[in-house]
Parts: C-alpha cells; structure tokens; sequence
C-alpha cells in the first residue's frame, strides 16, 4: 500500500493519513510501490521526492519494508534513501530493468530485487547479467501484473501465473538446469518472499489497531465475512 | 504499476476458464503453449491483481501453475481500500474455482 509516484501531487496530509489507516491492516506488508518516475514525469519531480521522503518515513515508523518504483531517477532516489536511512524492515527494488552497474550500489546497502517480464525480453542482456551476479539471498520474482507480460506471451495480459515463465528464466541465467540444485534455488526465492512480505503485524500496526478499536479478524471469521460479501454480490 | 503495456486494446482479451497459457496469434487467435516445469512452488512479490478483469479467477489460474504466494500491490489514491474489501471474496471465488480449471474448464 501506497502512493506512486505517477500520483504524487495528490500526497497530501489527507492522503497521507488515509495511507497511515490502511496500513494498520494487518494484510498490508508493505509500504509501495512508491519512489520517481522522472519518465513519466505525470507528478511534478519535487512533489516526487517530497511523497517519496514522507512515505519513507511513513514505513520506517510502522515497521514495514519498501517496494520501489523507480525510473529514470534512480540517483535521486539512492541519494533520498541514503539522507532518509533505508529502512530496517527492507527495502524491495521492483521490476529491475537494468544493468549490474546501477544494481550493485543497491545491493551493497542490502536491498531485495525483484526481477520481473523484463528479465525475459529478447534484448535485455544487460538484465540478464545483472540478475546473474545478485546474492540468492536477495532475489525475488513478480510480474507487475497486468503489465509487463514476460516472453513468450507478450500481447497478452499479464496475470500472475506468467511469473513461471520469469522464473523459469531466471534459473537459466544463474546455470540451473532441472533438478534438486534447482529445486532448492526457487525454494530459496520463496523463503525470499515469506521473509521478507509474509510478516506478522508490526508492533506498530498492532498498537494503531488497538487505538482504533479495530479488532483482529480470525481467519474464520474472514472467511465467514467473505461468503457473506460474495453472497450479497451475487 | 509500469505503463509500456497499457493501451494495446487488452480490454478485449476473453477470459480463459482454464489453466493453461494462452499466446496471441493474428487476426484474434490464441494458441496454447506448454507451462514451464518447476521443482517447486513460485511466488510473485509485485501484482495489480486488482486490476484485471476477474481478480478471482486470476488467483485461480496463478494456484493452479504453482504460484504459492502473492502480494497485490494497492495504490492508495487510485485504489483506496477497494482491494482490501475484494481480497477475501476473491479468495474465496479463487478457492473454488481452482478445482473446476484443475478438471479442466468450468
């Protein structure tokens, strides 16, 4: 949960408080996808790093990781991460699209990376390498879905069972063939993902649900409510 | 939320109630292709699930190939709460339609 950059002229106190309340989910694991898109530019670039810094701070006081989106700005966004702290809970660079030069920096200072549909596009060995040469305990897969629909099924949606497809690519770009070597690599990949996104609530988010009165649905009673909103929808 | 693949005219893509992978073809063919073998369960970290078109039956098709965790990214301005209201529901649709797409189509 959070505010994209796309959308940063809009992050306001109002809009900011409405994150902090979403957050207290105890569903929501992090804060993302947020960052600079200078690609786009759909948000004026100060109102970019001015939602980017207060996000930051937002995810450092509940607890939680980052989820990334940067593009085409990616030394002003180190350079915020650095002045800000990067974030003990992590922080997670989404849909890595270049090359080891710009990536190592981000893994020196322990970031994850997710490697998404790009890691598969016929002229994208410079991703390729990257994705090669990042510590196994570092790496994780996604799909950005609906975009970014990884080979061999580009012009179609993406949904998130394209993420095979990805993965399978990224065993073949780090030498792994069939097998138990293999089997224990995507094992890995998905301790990654648990580790990392499939947290218990923060004692923050604990804390704020408790000053709300929100209280902890069971996974019954989540259930219960489910049926009962697919009924009333049918 | 990436932006290279939006506008291609995808809100015509037909749902397939099935668990295969679906490649388009000219003139609004598909074709099937074989899914990649896989030691063990995968897990995609960055999805709009609540995006496409039948969130339910996206969870379906991702449970059916393996995909062993998931985490839908919500924009708080665009989306709101919305995804967090939906996501048990579709849960619970996906649950079910899982075994029909794993029998084959429903």
């Amino acid at each position: 949960m959070g505010c994209h950059p796309h959308n940063a002229k809009h992050y306001d106190d109002a809009l900011e408080l409405k994150l902090r309340e979403l957050l207290v989910d105890p569903r929501v694991s992090a804060v993302g996808e947020i960052g600079l898109d200078y690609h786009y530019d759909f948000s004026p670039r100060e109102d970019q790093r001015t939602a980017f810094r207060r996000q930051i701070r937002v995810a450092k006081e509940a607890g939680l990781p980052l989820v990334l989106h940067v593009r085409e700005a990616h030394d002003d966004a180190f350079a915020i991460l650095q002045d800000e702290g990067f974030p003990e809970a992590g922080t997670l660079l989404h849909c890595f699209n270049l090359d080891w030069a710009e990536l190592e920096r981000w893994v020196d200072v322990g970031c994850y990376v997710a490697f998404g549909g790009p890691l598969t596009f016929k002229k994208a060995d410079e991703v390729r390498d990257a994705a090669a040469r990042v510590p196994q305990d570092r790496l994780l897969t996604e799909t950005d879905a609906p975009y970014m629909t990884p080979e061999p099924l580009r012009g179609a949606v993406c949904g998130p069972e394209h993420v095979v497809f990805t993965v399978e690519k990224l065993c073949e770009v780090r030498g792994l063939s069939r097998g138990e070597e293999r089997e224990a690599f995507l094992n890995a990949l998905m301790a990654n993902a648990r580790g990392l996104l499939d947290r218990e609530p923060t004692p923050w988010q604990r804390e704020q649900a408790r000053q709300l009165g929100v209280e902890e649905l069971s996974p019954a009673e989540r259930a219960r409510a489910a049926v009962a909103q697919w009924r009333a929808g049918r | 939320m990436a932006d290279e693949t939006r506008g291609e005219g995808r809100e015509e893509e037909p749902l397939f109630y099935d668990a295969f992978f679906h490649q388009k073809r000219k003139k609004g063919q598909w074709r099937i292709i074989d899914a990649p073998f896989l030691e063990a369960a995968v897990a995609d970290t960055h999805a709009h699930v609540h995006l496409l078109k039948d969130p339910a039956l996206s969870l379906a098709r991702a449970g059916a190939n393996d995909v062993g965790f998931l985490c839908d990214i919500v924009d708080v301005f665009e989306d709101g709460r919305a995804p967090l209201d939906g996501m048990e529901a579709w849960r619970l649709q996906g649950s079910f339609q899982i075994r029909q797409i794993a029998r084959g189509g429903c």
